[in-house]
């Protein structure tokens, strides 16, 4: 009885002990990060604005050169600076050669951007953002070796036209943190210890008091993590003076704020709150008991659940919190069902338009729809006539039918695009022999999407029919041997018997096929990649392409991953019903 | 009917041979324009070479980096690496799980196995930005084990369900009566589940290791560096979207690839029915 | 050696009660059959003593020590299973040693003592082979040989014979009754063949819907059942039981039913109320007397008709239907009754047991 008092105790402390290190934590290190980013960012962009103020006076290269100079001259962070000038010719885009106006490696100045170096490409990138957008540039970046660096741009007007862009990339550290964490860590610490002693002594009132201990510790974490924000203004308004005077740029830059993101509060506090209630109406207790009881069997699940929640249930979250942003430049901007409106209302694009949502989900559907009939229906009849008991060399069938499932798909995809190719491709060349037209297959949908079915049907039906070889083995034979005494002809202990049998094991692996190949990237994106136009897409792929070759729009695209999400979740839902009521029936 | 049968049976053999052909011919094309000279594609169908090389073959294997390191060899290593630490984690991960939800009734069990069912449905390319900024924090990009990791957590799911459905298929009585015998439980699981359910095992083992074996988007993503690359990346490299297209090189890479991963596949077959249907696909 | 008891053990699977308060002291030694239909709670109150299943209120003492929270490798006791529950992939031997190599054995004595249990099963020539390659009686000594080896205190059978065919099922029982003279080791045996537990049994234990009906020698229990369930549960053929009516006319009680009137003057002295209820009428099969058809039938004597003839060899079960009810007699071999044929039936006096109709229980008891 006292053990278990002090158990329930200890476990509402617990509680209320971690509701305000999660409160606390949140703010803590939203202020942290706010500042940090101010610290870093502004500095970037004043250089920017600075080297674009001065090199719009004079443009000849030697001026450029020198103001270049005179920006770099106390500044050891900036890693690359440049100011890039843009092309003459707008007539000829081929002509449109991005060189460089002043560097501080002097030996580039006049070479032209090279694409194909990385550092260049983000160059390039950031003069083509800028002009198109008129206005600075700052994107942030953690790229390969995870050193953060920040790009800034600014335009170079002359004579009120775009004539060049400023572009300084620094790697700059991190400042150190102004305010310790662990005043915070220790009134966590006194607050379990208070949660404990009012557990212990004033069992009747402990549930007000942890409450107000934990809205107290709140409050204090707030006010502590002001501190923060104000430490990091502070530094921040003196680096910026600092730097003005240096670089002689009049008037104020624009700093960014250090305050503590709302959302750490919005978020932070109600999550404390409702951990405290859980723990005051004993949802603690009862999960501490439970988790004694079968402490097994999470112990068990330890391992595969921390790795599914930190590489599958985080990014899933994430993915899902991204949907409601928009991403431009390095920058996220709430906006509420904007991408999904965009998205379920078809962009203002007429529904024939590829790349209109409801054509998408067409094609996916069909897609889906035409691959697992036909990985079914082959599947189905290679098993069956491979189940013959007589039928010599059928291990040898077997293993030859099952080689397209061994080969690595993306190898398979990239065979098949090359069989498709219009001059050299096995498959123009059989038409040929036949005496038909080539098809030049990826110029029009239909032919497109007839490579992509192909390519995964080929694919696929070793799978299926490997179940539906395990599935009729376990059809008992005297069930065959009754229809036979019963008379029944072929086909009616096809549809009859065979089938009806098979279900059970059928239907799960055509609900997770369909599942695949809803999802199935690497043969769209291989194989007809789109072509023509986008319009042989399905909905990951034409996701994809918004994430990663339409200008970064991470929202959209993830907008579109939580529809296929749904559609998929209620598919599932769907199938399993109907899974039941045919086993019932 | 002595003459129909065996009429039946001449067209079945000529269904299937037409069929295992017309199933082997892509591979037989690759295997043609690996041994054969040029770069390109030939309009063929024929799958004998007329002339044979080893060109394509020397060039992937003996592909060096700038600086003059082995590439063909730094990215065997990686992708075999990788391959297998996936296999042993993932199998580790998903067995661990699935004799949990399997054997053990817990709150949370149905929830759980919700959660491992429906996580599958969120396509797992677009997973990638967030994963990408998850391992640069956790300062695994460009590694070995931020792959590993990756490929055994996102193979975990169907595993799961797979071996939780061969593990329903093993008595409960075996275990007790071990219990009882005086094993632990861990005990029994290493000494009397896991043998028992090798068919099973091989199975995911197998599919482990082709996820991660083959896998070309996630590791283009989060691999920078040309000799930290897996097979899958460099083979895309020869017919990627820059550049003229070596098929060729292709080809050969795509044999050279292909050859272990068949290997396996064949010698684990003969668990595929067992394992499958016992498994994951009766879910 | 030990005794086990149970204190008002109860299991209960959320709101449903499986086992409802049970009371029971197994003396060390002896044979106790847990027996009743499927469902009754045996084998949970089994797998409870074994500690498979969690108790939900009460005791069990294994030797004097409370259990309820011993785990059951820690409460020596061995455990036959009705599948057997053979490790498939280990040969005979290695299932036999496992148990002893848990418990650290010395090798010198696992291999002594699966010698020795071997032997006693005559299962020698199979240590090297696998479940898989042996018949179902060969598996049944095996697992059996597995809770040997062990020597524990308490031997527990959940059903052990029942995947045998009904030659070998006899053949095992009586091996087991050997090895329990042998062993002579508390046993507790869990079976719903009431056959088993009427030739294995030191003490049967009959259960329904988890409550204990009655505790007892098989021949008490089947002499003295204490009430309609017990007794219509042992014996074959069954009891016959017939609805009637008791009363008392001037101090003289009988039985009444359609056709049918029986004195009962013999066990007067323990109907305590002798006014007139509804009872229910039994009589085992053995007992019921037949006499040739007579037009004119002294009282007592029912008329029936034979509708099937059974022949089991040494004896005759004779399904009759008569006024009173479909009844079932077990006759010599000699005797000719066809089916079809009308006879006179008889149900003497001391034969007779009566149930109270509504409660069930034996009012001769």
């Amino acid at each position: 009885m006292k053990r278990k008092h002090i158990t329930g105790a200890l476990l509402t402390a617990l509680f209320a002990g971690s509701a305000v290190a999660i409160s606390a934590a949140a703010v803590y290190l939203s202020a942290l990060n706010s500042g940090e980013k101010a610290i870093i960012e502004s500095p970037a962009r004043a250089y920017a604005a600075a080297l674009a103020l001065r090199v719009a006076k004079d443009a000849s290269p030697p001026t450029a050169q020198t103001a270049l100079a005179a920006v770099t001259q106390n500044a050891k962070a900036l890693e690359h600076i440049s100011v890039v000038v843009e092309p003459r010719s707008t007539k000829y885009r081929f002509l449109r050669k991005r060189r460089f106006l002043a560097a501080n490696d002097a030996k580039r100045v006049g070479a032209v951007l090279n694409k194909q170096s990385p550092l260049d490409k983000r160059l390039y990138d950031a003069a083509s953002s800028v002009r198109s957008a008129g206005k600075p540039l700052l994107e942030l970046r953690s790229p390969q070796d995870s050193n953060l660096t920040v790009l800034a741009a600014a335009p170079v007007m002359r004579e009120g036209k775009h004539y060049a862009t400023a572009i300084v990339i620094t790697a700059p550290k991190a400042p150190p943190v102004p305010a310790p964490a662990w005043p915070l860590f220790a009134c966590g610490l006194a607050l379990f210890a208070f949660a404990l002693l009012a557990a212990l002594f004033a069992p009747r009132l402990r549930h007000v008091l942890v409450l107000l201990g934990v809205i107290g510790m709140s409050g204090f974490s707030w006010w502590w993590t002001s501190g923060v924000s104000a430490a990091y203004t502070a530094n921040l308004t003196h680096t910026l003076a600092g730097l003005q005077r240096t670089l002689g740029t009049s008037g104020s830059l624009d700093a960014l704020s250090a305050s503590p993101s709302p959302w750490a509060l919005i978020i932070g506090i109600p999550l404390a709150l409702v951990i405290s209630l859980l723990a005051l109406f004993g949802v603690g207790r009862r999960m501490a008991a439970s988790m004694a009881e079968h402490r097994l069997a999470y112990t068990l699940l330890i391992p595969a659940g921390l790795g599914m929640a930190l590489l599958v249930l985080l990014p899933f979250v994430y993915g899902l919190a991204l949907g409601f942003f928009n991403h431009q430049h390095g920058e996220y901007n709430f906006v509420g069902l904007k991408n999904f409106v965009e998205i379920l209302s078809g962009g203002d694009r007429p529904l024939s338009h590829p790349l209109n949502f409801y054509f998408t989900l067409g094609v996916t559907v069909l897609w889906t729809a035409v691959n697992v009939f036909l990985h079914v229906t082959i599947g189905l009849a290679l098993a069956l006539v491979l189940k013959d008991p007589l039928l010599r060399f059928k291990g040898i069938y077997r293993a030859l039918l099952i080689l397209p499932w061994a080969m690595p798909n993306y190898i398979t995809a990239l065979i098949w695009k090359g069989m498709f190719h219009y001059q050299y491709g096995a498959v123009n060349h059989v038409l040929e022999i036949v005496g038909l037209e080539k098809v030049s297959w990826f110029s029009s949908f239909s032919t497109a999407f007839i490579a992509n079915v192909t390519t995964n049907t080929w694919l696929g039906f070793p799978f299926m029919m490997v179940v539906a070889l395990g599935a009729l083995q376990s059809i008992p034979g005297d069930v065959y041997e009754a229809a036979a005494v019963d008379g029944a002809p072929r086909h009616k202990v096809f549809f009859h018997i065979t089938l009806p049998l098979l279900r059970p094991a059928l239907y799960p692996a055509i609900v997770l096929g369909s599942i695949w190949t809803f999802n199935m990237f690497n043969i769209i994106y291989l194989v007809s990649a789109g072509a023509p136009n986008g319009s042989s897409d399905i909905l990951i792929t034409e996701a994809y392409r918004w994430a990663f070759q339409r200008g970064d729009r991470y929202g959209l695209a993830a907008a579109y991953a939580l529809i296929i999400f749904v559609v998929l979740f209620f598919y599932s839902k769907i199938a399993n019903r109907l899974s039941r009521v045919s086993e019932d029936g | 009917m002595q003459q129909s049968t065996k009429m039946n049976r001449a067209i079945t053999h000529l269904f299937l041979i037409i069929f295992t052909g017309m199933t082997l011919l892509p591979v037989a094309l690759v295997l043609r324009k690996a041994v054969s000279p040029g770069k390109a594609f030939e309009l063929t169908i024929n799958p004998i070479p007329s002339k044979v090389t080893s060109e394509h073959f020397r060039e992937v294997i003996g592909k060096t980096s700038s600086d003059g390191k082995w590439l063909f060899g730094r990215q065997l290593l990686n992708s075999t690496l990788i391959a297998l630490g996936t296999t042993l984690l993932g199998v580790f991960l998903a067995a661990t799980a699935a004799y949990a939800f399997s054997r053990f009734r817990f709150p949370g069990r149905n929830g759980g196995m919700m959660a491992f069912l429906v996580v599958q449905m969120f396509p797992a390319t677009l997973l990638m930005i967030p994963m990408y900024v998850i391992l640069s924090k956790l300062g695994l990009l460009n590694s070995i084990l931020g792959l590993i990791f990756v490929y055994s957590t996102t193979a975990i799911p169907f595993c799961v369900w797979m071996l939780k459905g061969y593990f329903d298929t093993i008595p409960k009585e075996l275990e007790e009566a071990a219990l009882i015998d005086g094993a632990s439980r861990i005990r029994i699981f290493y000494t009397i589940v896991l043998p028992l359910a090798r068919p099973a095992l091989a199975v995911t083992a197998l599919f482990s290791f082709m996820t991660a074996w083959n896998e070309y988007i996630l590791a283009a993503t989060f691999l920078n560096r040309e000799e930290s690359y897996t097979l899958p990346v460099l083979l895309n490299s020869y017919v990627g979207e820059h550049g003229s297209a070596n098929w060729g090189a292709f080809a050969a890479g795509a044999v050279l690839v292909s050859i272990p991963i068949v290997a396996l596949f064949y010698a684990l077959q003969k668990h595929l029915v067992s394992g499958l249907t016992a498994g994951g696909v009766k879910g | 050696m030990a005794n086990v008891t149970l204190e008002k053990v109860v299991k209960r699977y959320g709101d449903n009660e499986v086992v409802k308060s049970i009371d029971l002291e197994i003396p060390d030694q002896e044979l106790v059959v847990l027996v009743g239909p499927s469902g009754c709670g045996k084998s949970t109150t089994l797998r409870m003593i074994a500690g498979l299943e969690d108790i939900t209120g009460g005791e069990i003492r294994i030797d004097g020590k409370r259990v309820n929270e011993t785990a059951p490798k820690d409460r020596d006791i061995a455990m036959v299973f009705q599948s057997y529950a053979l490790y498939p992939h280990m040969t005979v031997r290695e299932n036999l040693e496992f148990g002893l190599r848990m418990r650290r054995a010395p090798a010198k004595e696992i291999s002594e003592r699966v010698e020795e249990a071997a032997s006693m099963l005559s299962i020698e020539e199979l240590l090297s082979r696998r479940p898989k390659q042996l018949s179902g009686g060969q598996r049944q000594r095996v697992a059996m040989g597995r809770a040997i080896v062990r020597r524990p205190k308490v031997f527990l059978f959940d059903e052990p014979l029942s995947n045998l065919d009904a030659k070998l099922r006899a053949q095992m029982r009586l091996e087991l009754a050997r090895l329990h003279a042998r062993l002579r080791t508390t046993m507790v045996y869990v079976t719903h063949d009431q056959v088993e537990a009427m030739t294995l049994a030191d003490r049967i234990v009959v259960m329904n819907e988890g409550v204990i009906q009655q505790v007892g020698s098989p021949l008490e229990l089947y002499q003295h059942p204490t009430n309609r369930f017990v007794a219509g549960f042992l014996g074959t053929p069954a009891m016959n039981f017939v609805s009637g009516q008791l009363s008392s006319t001037a101090g003289e009680v009988s039985f009444t039913a359609e056709g049918l009137q029986i004195a009962l003057e013999d066990h007067g002295s323990k109907l305590e109320s002798p006014e007139a209820k509804e009872v229910v009428l039994g009589v085992r099969p053995p007992d019921i007397k037949l006499s040739p058809d007579d037009p004119s039938p002294t009282p007592g004597m029912v008329r029936a008709k034979v509708e099937v003839r059974e022949p089991m060899g040494a004896e005759i079960f004779l399904h009759l239907d008569s006024t009173c009810g479909a009844l079932v007699a077990r006759v010599d071999s000699d005797c000719d009754y066809r089916a079809g044929d009308a006879v006179m039936l008889s149900i003497p006096n001391r034969a007779v047991h009566l149930f109270d109709a509504a409660s069930h229980q034996n009012l001769l008891f």
